[in-house]
């Protein structure tokens, strides 16, 4: 047990909760922007599942270009996302039935696809000895000896070997810094931008977005798009920058946490950087727990995500506490013209 | 209105071109309407033809493959017979709160609560040693399956009662929940000797009885339960007051309040009922098709949770509707699995490939994403208008 | 797929990649930007396109001065045809530069629609728009505000999350710069605001507003837009007395700087105080337009109501019976957990309609709820018949013959997907006469609603289709029908005939006092002053959740200054 009391170990939490965090936080962003624009996306699983798929296979030949991959995965996430927006903004579909069909079309799509390229058994293709992005700093010390900048190389190995610190903060691979530099951006987007703010009108109050001339079903295209392209961003993590290769059902649920997650950042951005890390902690504890073998079922550790999502759900309920936190006003429901 | 066109022109030159214009329809047609479910399969094989085609299976040959699979031989119409039972519970476990307005997500969860309340019974049989009876063990195993479902269910269904919490995301999260408890579960205190992440076979009492079929695959009990209900459920909704109660709060919460109906005990009865009926499917599959508790009762690739939904929305949330919507999904299912191991030829290539089993789920998605079009034009009208 | 794998690697390094996509970043946003600059792409092709037909997409319009001698706007033959209702039939309407141009009409003749189409929420299905002697064509609320055309909508289009000076630049493209910046705004809501007297606080969240300072941010964020042309839908609507002189007065300040405004509403006082011209309109036509000083209110209602408007339904003085609602301090709170009522008292006798006049917004939802179960009263007693019923369930109270006829029929009185059978047996399913125990008689319901669909003179194909088929007079039919079987104690009616046709209008009317007649008691809840002062027997007015007793033979001007707040001096002196 003493083992768990000591800075290694807090050390290892620390650095998997960031890491296991990081694929958590890009769909939770994407959902976010979605969900203020209007528009509940439960298909996020589905999403990023095609993100992995497509990041993965794009990067594979492309010959292991790893920042290509991250772009399709991308875009093909952004892509996927448009049969949603079809569905519920144009056909005014039921939103939930549109994002759960979503995930099963995302698992089938990735399945098939998969299967029949046999993607899953795939030898790895191979790039510098590593496939995609593992280490951050360690690429850098790459790329600045091509450049004959060696003492910023040499900075950057002291940091990784830093007590604590270190492993922690500085082992990660470039995805996660990215992640921490987009939570800001995000921001700024959302709440300083002429697109923010009718981002923010058209999930709030639509009519009021409509009168002003802004095209509210376009802007809804817009937020689902970049809701999707975050997701698949996120789902290309999986191969790209963890995994290593890409398999069958590679997200293991973690889009369905997403979802969850916006609820627990009360729909603000620079909560989800929080609540993605803390919910990544809480895999990385159980792990960590598990390789010390502490009696304590990992089942239980596993479903507290879950747990704690309903619980902040419960004491988010009542409409008005809701309101006040949040939750857009015309979330979930298709935008129409009184009257015609 | 006579000069339109000629003014249109002076404007730009886009607005000459006449546009699609999308309007609401006052009435809805219901000949339209009945045929969209049939309408739907067909389009989403007509769809789900193109990934087929870019793989290089020749669709026609694999529909012809997958439709001889399931209804072309004895074990294939038995195979769907059994594939249908779990899906009947599942999409009533949707079906019932629907009518209620309710969205149930959360049947794959139910189904696994069940599976363990059943499990439960079965094992303390088993270790109790004594000779019961199956008349016994049998229903003692639905009533412990479809109350702790129920229970399950209830939660959500009180909250979104009481506190009006949404009911989608609740159910949701608890499905992982309810999957954790089973892993839990067969990981734990119920594992058996062997090592293997289930429990100790069923004491023979605890088995579901089955009435005929291959020697493989017999359909059991389950499936004339799943239809008494049905049946009931469907007499619930059309005859009855609280029938009429449900589909008041399902068509206007605000009218149902004005007109003295208990929300509260609409919602908690719809959601909690669908929950101890969505249990059902668990205790078939343990006592009937597994006769242990296994980790993956419910196919990872479709679960029949989800998959309930999907059979719920093609039937329309009609009670009888699920019966067809059922034996469609399951035979899709059947008919996927089968071809899955026949050798088709590349039609590019004449390689010798397979069809991945995950083109029945397309398929699936294809289906409900018709219905959803479908739904849309028999709610508007599209017409080709100038405009100005 | 499988072919796929056969395709050759390409060697692309990571660094040149990255690269190629930095350049592409680049690229693209000069391009925006020099688009942005030059005004807008489109912009950019409009002027050129101008030059070969004259006009393009009304922008030779911006800017250009103010004629006199040609009216500002023109509607000519203008229509619109929803599925089964006409609700503008060639509609002719001039508007001059300068002026106050009032339309009249009541509740449903088609004032809203025009206005909407005016403002491109709408499209007209016949008929010309001229705007400054231009034929325009207003597709789109952008188009409208472009030419300078800005409405005030009678509900108020404002996200409430967002702040004043937010919702003000919503929408707006005055500069290529992505970022919000608020301090141009700012200055420009406080000038303005000093002008016109105006006064909000820039950066306070809308939802802490009031009605009034709601309002404001509403004729800000036209005249923020540079708006010539003021639409104000129903705008003293939410308004008390004071704030709507307040409002009058800027409106006079607006006019005097060059504005041209159209107040819609279906108050006669304020046509002739407000106004220079009017036009009425009755069903979707234009009946008359003429200038205010040229006429009088009573031609006024005559014009708008189609007839000699008689201020009495043939009604028998009846003297009340026993009590039978007693209401006594009653306190609640609305939506928002804010105190709607506070100490509501009220008697209603058997045989005695007692109509309650009030601003909208005063408590009157609260109290009609309160009285038929729907809402929680915190504090206070409520008598039926002697017998306490305070806090009582709707199902308790329909079983002691409590009718409700809600404010909102549509969302709050009827499931519309339903069939005029289902709504009608909403009440009543429960008597024995409509099932054995728990299963339901339909044919007893379907011949029971036959009977109702006779008697009331529903309009309908038949009695299984969906409500949602019927038109509202035939739907607040179906309601009446509900509520008046069997027969109830008493009624309380929200504004039981907004936007009814006048027609059905008297018919319900009729059917109040008929149920008054049989000894019912009824309360009867409205925003028209004159149906409080044709209908009702005895008045109370409502404000800020308390109740005051009208003087007898109260009139209009009494009963507006107690909707004011000031019912104290008028209450003694009567």
């Amino acid at each position: 047990m003493d083992e768990i009391f000591t800075l290694s170990f807090l050390a290892s939490v620390l650095s998997g909760a960031i890491r296991l965090g990081t694929p958590l936080l890009f769909p939770t962003l994407g959902e976010i922007i979605c969900e203020r624009g209007g528009v509940l996306n439960l298909g996020i699983e589905g999403i990023m599942l095609v993100g992995s798929l497509a990041g993965y296979m794009a990067a594979f030949y492309a010959g292991g270009d790893a920042w290509f991959g991250m772009m399709v995965g991308a875009l093909a996430g952004g892509a996927f996302s448009l049969i949603h927006a079809f569905l519920t903004i144009s056909l005014k579909a039921n939103q939930v039935i549109s994002g759960v069909m979503l995930v099963l079309l995302g698992i089938g799509i990735t399945e098939f696809i998969g299967t029949a390229t046999k993607m899953s058994q795939q030898i790895l293709w191979t790039w510098k000895n590593n496939w995609g992005f593992k280490n951050f700093f360690k690429d850098l010390s790459i790329f600045f000896e091509d450049i004959n900048l060696i003492p910023l190389s040499e900075f950057a190995t002291w940091l990784q070997n830093v007590e604590f610190f270190g492993k922690a903060f500085f082992q990660h691979n470039v995805f996660v810094y990215i992640g921490w530099l987009v939570v800001p951006l995000v921001w700024v987007f959302l709440y300083k931008t002429r697109m923010g703010i009718t981002i923010t009108s058209v999930g709030e109050s639509p009519e009021t977005a409509d009168t002003l001339g802004i095209r509210v079903n376009r802007i809804r295209y817009l937020c689902v798009f970049l809701g999707g392209m975050f997701a698949g961003l996120g789902g290309a993590y999986f191969p790209l920058a963890w995994v290593g290769n890409w398999q069958s059902m590679i997200t293991a649920g973690r889009g369905w946490i997403a979802v969850a997650l916006v609820i627990f950042a009360f729909w603000k951005p620079q909560r989800a950087l929080l609540a993605a890390f803390l919910f990544g902690g809480m895999e990385a504890l159980q792990i960590n727990l598990q390789t010390k073998n502490v009696p304590i079922p990992s089942s239980f550790m596993h479903m507290l995500p879950y747990l704690s999502t309903i619980v902040v759900l419960v004491f988010l309920s009542g409409g008005r506490v809701l309101k006040r936190i949040g939750a857009p006003s015309a979330l979930g429901v298709p935008y129409e013209r009184g009257g015609g | 209105m006579a000069n339109q066109p000629e003014q249109a022109t002076k404007r730009s030159l886009f607005s000459s071109l006449p546009r699609i214009q999308m309007e609401k329809r006052t009435s809805v047609p219901k000949t339209f309407q009945a045929l969209v479910p049939f309408a739907s399969v067909l389009v989403a094989f007509i769809l789900g033809a193109i990934p087929l085609f870019f793989y290089g299976v020749n669709p026609i040959e694999a529909y012809s493959k997958l439709i001889q699979g399931a209804f072309g031989s004895y074990d294939g119409l038995i195979r769907v017979a059994i594939k249908m039972t779990p899906l009947l519970f599942t999409s009533l476990a949707v079906a019932i709160p629907l009518r209620a307005g309710l969205w149930n997500i959360g049947a794959e969860g139910q189904l696994h609560i069940g599976a363990v309340g059943a499990t439960w019974v079965a094992l303390m049989v088993l270790n109790s040693g004594s000779e019961m009876s199956s008349w016994v063990v049998v229903p003692l195993m639905i009533l412990a399956g479809a109350f702790f479902a129920g229970l399950f269910a209830f939660i959500p269904a009180i909250l979104r009662a009481k506190l009006n919490t949404n009911e989608i995301i609740t159910t949701l999260m608890l499905n992982y929940v309810a999957f954790d408890i089973m892993r839990f579960l067969v990981a734990g205190p119920w594992r058996t000797s062997t090592g293997n992440f289930q429990t100790e076979n069923f004491p023979p009492s605890a088995f579901f009885p089955e009435f005929f079929g291959t020697q493989i695959d017999k359909v059991h009990l389950g499936l004339p339960i799943a239809l008494i209900i049905v049946a009931v459920i469907y007499f619930i909704y059309v005859k009855t007051r609280i029938g009429y109660e449900a589909k008041v709060v399902g068509a206007n919460p605000q009218a149902a309040a004005v007109g003295g109906i208990s929300q509260v005990k609409v919602i908690v009865w719809t959601l909690t009922l669908g929950g101890a009926i969505g249990g059902l499917a668990g205790v078939g599959e343990v006592a009937a098709i597994q006769h242990k508790l296994i980790d993956g009762i419910s196919p990872t690739l479709n679960p029949f949770g989800y998959t309930g939904i999907a059979v719920a929305l093609l039937a329309k949330g009609h009670p009888l509707g699920l019966i067809p919507a059922t034996i469609t999904f399951s035979a899709l299912f059947v008919g996927g699995s089968s071809i899955q191991a026949l050798p088709f030829h590349s039609i590019y290539t004449g390689d010798t490939i397979q069809v991945p089993v995950a083109i029945v789920l397309v398929l699936e998605v294809l289906v409900i994403v018709s219905i959803i079009a479908g739904d849309y034009l028999s709610r508007y009208r599209m017409s080709w208008r100038r405009h100005g | 797929m499988g072919q796929f794998l056969s395709f050759p690697i390409v060697e692309v390094g990571l660094l040149t990649f990255t690269r190629h996509i930095v350049y592409s970043v680049i690229i693209a946003v000069r391009i925006t930007f020099y688009l942005k600059t030059n005004a807008s792409f489109k912009m950019h092709f409009a002027r050129k396109f101008s030059k070969s037909t004259g006009c393009f997409y009304n922008d030779c319009l911006l800017g250009s001065p103010m004629n006199k001698s040609i009216p500002l706007l023109e509607l000519k033959n203008i229509s619109k045809q929803f599925p089964g209702v006409l609700a503008n039939d060639k509609v002719n309407l001039k508007v001059s530069p300068g002026e106050v141009h009032g339309l009249l009409g009541e509740n449903g003749a088609g004032k809203t629609t025009l206005m909407k189409m005016l403002y491109g929420l709408y499209q007209p299905t016949g008929g010309e728009i001229f705007y400054k002697g231009q034929r325009v064509f207003l597709n789109t609320p952008k188009v409208a505000l472009k030419l300078g055309i800005g409405m005030v909508h009678q509900h108020f289009k404002l996200v409430p999350t967002l702040t004043v000076a937010e919702n003000i630049i919503l929408g707006m493209k005055d500069s290529p710069n992505p970022f919000i910046s608020l301090k141009k705004a700012k200055q420009a809501i406080a000038a303005l605001g000093e002008k016109y007297g105006l006064k909000v606080e820039p950066s306070a969240r809308v939802w802490t507003l009031s009605t009034g300072e709601k309002q404001r941010v509403e004729i800000l964020k036209a005249l923020y837009r540079n708006a010539e042309l003021l639409i104000l839908d129903e705008p003293t609507a939410v308004l008390t007395p004071l704030a709507a002189k307040a409002l009058f007065e800027t409106l006079d300040q607006l006019v005097k700087a060059g504005l041209t405004i159209i107040f819609i509403t279906h108050k006669l006082k304020e046509i002739i105080s407000v106004t220079d011209n009017v036009t009425v309109l009755r069903r979707g036509k234009v009946i008359d337009s003429r200038q205010t000083k040229n006429t009088t209110p009573q031609e006024l209602a005559q014009l708008m109501v189609g007839r000699e408007v008689v201020f009495q339904v043939g009604k028998e003085a009846k003297e009340p019976g026993e009590p039978i609602l007693q209401m006594t301090d009653v306190e609640a709170t609305n939506d928002k957990d804010l105190l709607a009522l506070r100490g509501a008292s009220l008697t209603i006798r058997s045989g005695e309609i007692v109509g309650l006049a009030g601003v909208s917004g005063n408590g009157q939802r609260e109290l009609a709820e309160v009285l038929t179960g729907l809402r929680h009263a915190n504090k206070g007693e409520i008598l039926l018949q002697g017998e306490k019923v305070t806090n009582a369930s709707v199902k308790e109270l329909l079983k002691r013959k409590v009718a409700h006829i809600p404010e909102d029929r549509m969302s709050q009185a009827l499931a519309l997907p339903l069939t005029i059978a289902e709504n009608i047996v909403l009440h009543s399913y429960r008597l024995p006469e409509f099932n054995q125990g728990p299963i339901l008689d339909y044919p007893a319901i379907n011949e029971h609603t036959a009977q109702l669909v006779k008697d009331f003179d529903v309009r309908t194909p038949g009695i299984d289709v969906p409500a949602r088929q019927l038109s509202g007079g035939n739907l607040q039919k179906v309601i009446l029908a509900r509520e008046l079987y069997p027969e109830p104690q008493l009624i309380v009616a929200n504004q039981p005939t907004r936007g009814v046709d006048v027609g059905s209008c008297e018919y319900i009317r009729t059917k109040l006092i008929e149920a008054r007649d049989r000894g019912a008691a009824v309360l009867l809840i409205s925003e028209d002053l004159d149906e409080v002062l044709d209908v009702s027997d005895r008045i109370m007015v409502i404000y800020e959740g308390r109740l005051t007793q009208a003087p007898k033979n109260a009139d209009h001007q009494t009963l507006g200054l107690m909707m004011a707040g000031e019912e104290v001096k008028h209450g003694q002196s009567a």
